[in-house]
């Protein structure tokens, strides 16, 4: 585990000092493609005069807050739609249908009903975090041992125990998995609808900065978003090492 | 000990599944009762509705046609007076050994401390004292097997309806587990109804031995085993268990209309007994 984790923090530490070392030798124009050191400069200079922070706020919230009611739908509706079969049978196929629909395309509709404030930008991360949680909950439902849920009913569980104790347990590593797999999702989504009518935000600042031809800083925003992902990418895994270790996800 | 109370009643039990290719009758025409205290073994070819039996028992199921009577409630839900052992021991994965034995308890509302106390006196007799807090898959066959059974033991059921739980354990573990089995219930039988396609570990364990027919399953023999507990492995030697035991193969293969080669292999004579 421990060697697993310094080989990959290794593999960070190669591309950066290959990447350094290209851009000092001047293999490339660095101009066009600053090297991490200048990228940081440049976070340091935004961070100093608060721009990085409030790029940050700004980011996080509409992130959380699209991600955090996403999931949550995403599991409930799952659960909903896995259980009760008429619910499922008709809003599998249209779901799937829904689910394909890439979120960038969906950033016109989104202005055009949201306006251009944050409500719309929560709206499309919701959208693109809710239905890989769904699916994932969806199939982790029906995946469920027809054993378990009779052992709990013969030693006297009602519906309701059935679905926390076994229902929800059994699919916790399927739902984690769609949980995980909406963290880059919802991320693509954001940086989508930071494109259009924002005045802060991680993407919005990366689109800025190219305007500007600031490379530095749209290399170090580009690095940033990065490092979010991954942030929450460990968060994830983390929760599913301590809450279902039994789970495959979790090894 | 025996007393002839009715306990369990199926009468002209009929069960089809309803499949893509048309329904298929698993039972038909089935009337069995199962008296109190009594541990009744149904042994049967694959397929011949044994475990359609301990599931109507169970109230996962209802009869197409007929009726299930347990304790004089018809058609029962699924409840705690019917523990149920699974072939494949059916524990939770994602909760300890401990958490699985209590899961009865705790959804009773019996309070932690007095469930601990359970938890503890019930894995002690099955020797699980140690493996508390232990995930199930780190466990043995047999242990897991044990454990299932603890679960159910401590919600002290009336009834308990068990199919084919040492089947998928190893030779050894499995007679073990007979044996720890007949000796738990020594002290107080319980009705049991033990589905199992094992001539041998029907004799060994049973006092009645009910054989089902290839499906749709019929009762083609019902049968007393009158041989004095504890038994131990002796019995194989005993003049009773080899008439009952020829008379069963009798059945199983004799009949007319068997097949010639049966590729149910589950109920040739076991010849390797260690």
């Amino acid at each position: 585990m421990i060697r697993r984790r310094v080989v990959g923090a290794a593999a960070f530490v190669v591309i950066v000092v290959i990447w350094q070392v290209a851009a000092a030798t001047r293999l490339y124009n660095p101009v066009l493609l600053p090297p991490p050191s200048s990228a940081i400069v440049a976070l340091e200079r935004l961070a100093a005069n608060g721009t990085l922070a409030n790029d940050l706020g700004a980011s996080l919230g509409r992130y959380g807050v699209g991600f955090g009611i996403g999931c949550m739908a995403g599991v409930l509706v799952g659960f909903i739609t896995s259980r009760v079969r008429l619910i499922g049978d008709a809003v599998e196929p249209l779901f799937h249908y829904l689910r394909s629909i890439p979120s960038v395309a969906l950033i016109p509709a989104v202005i055009v009903l949201f306006g251009i404030g944050d409500g719309g930008k929560v709206a499309i991360v919701v959208w693109a975090c809710f239905f890989p949680t769904w699916l994932n909950t969806f199939l982790g439902m029906r995946e469920v041992r027809p054993e378990h849920i009779r052992t709990a009913q013969s030693l006297g569980a009602s519906p309701i125990v059935v679905a926390f104790h076994v229902l929800l347990p059994s699919s916790l590593p399927y739902i984690l998995a769609g949980v995980r797999t909406a963290i880059a999702t919802g991320l693509f989504a954001l940086a989508a609808g930071e494109m259009i009518g924002a005045s802060a935000g991680i993407a919005f600042r990366i689109f800025q900065s190219y305007e500007l031809f600031h490379t530095d800083a749209m290399i170090g925003y580009t690095l940033l978003i990065g490092a979010v992902a991954l942030v929450a990418d460990l968060i994830v895994v983390a929760i599913t090492t301590r809450l279902a270790p039994w789970s495959i996800a979790a090894k | 000990m025996v007393d002839s109370s009715e306990v369990i009643g199926l009468g002209g039990v009929g069960v089809e599944f309803a499949r893509p290719a048309g329904a298929l009758t698993v039972l038909q025409g089935l009337d069995l009762t199962i008296h109190r205290g009594d541990f009744t073994c149904i042994l049967g070819p694959s397929g011949s509705g044994k475990t359609t039996i301990l599931n109507l028992i169970a109230g996962f199921i209802r009869p197409t046609h007929g009726s299930v009577v347990v304790e004089g409630r018809e058609s029962p839900s699924p409840g705690r007076d019917r523990g149920y052992v699974f072939q494949h021991h059916g524990l939770f994965p994602w909760k300890s050994i401990a958490q699985n034995i209590e899961f009865g308890l705790l959804i009773r509302g019996v309070p932690r401390s007095e469930r601990r106390a359970q938890v503890h006196r019930i894995a002690g007799a099955v020797g699980l004292g140690d493996f508390l807090d232990d995930r199930p898959d780190q466990l043995s066959g047999g242990m897991q097997q044990r454990a299932g059974l603890a679960r159910v033991l401590v919600n002290e059921p009336e009834i308990l309806l068990m199919d084919e739980p040492f089947s998928s354990l190893d030779a050894m573990t499995a007679q073990q587990m007979r044996e720890f089995l007949a000796r738990l219930l020594a002290p107080a039988p319980k009705t049991v109804v033990f589905v199992t396609h094992d001539v041998d570990e029907a004799l060994f364990l049973a006092d009645r031995v009910i054989l089902l027919s290839e499906r749709p399953g019929r009762v083609v023999l019902d049968e007393r085993v009158q041989l004095a507990r504890p038994r131990s492995e002796d019995i194989v030697g005993e003049k009773s268990y080899l008439q009952l035991r020829s008379l069963i193969y009798s059945h199983l293969f004799g009949r007319e209309n068997a097949p010639a080669s049966d590729s149910d292999n589950a109920l040739r004579p076991s010849t390797a007994k260690d």
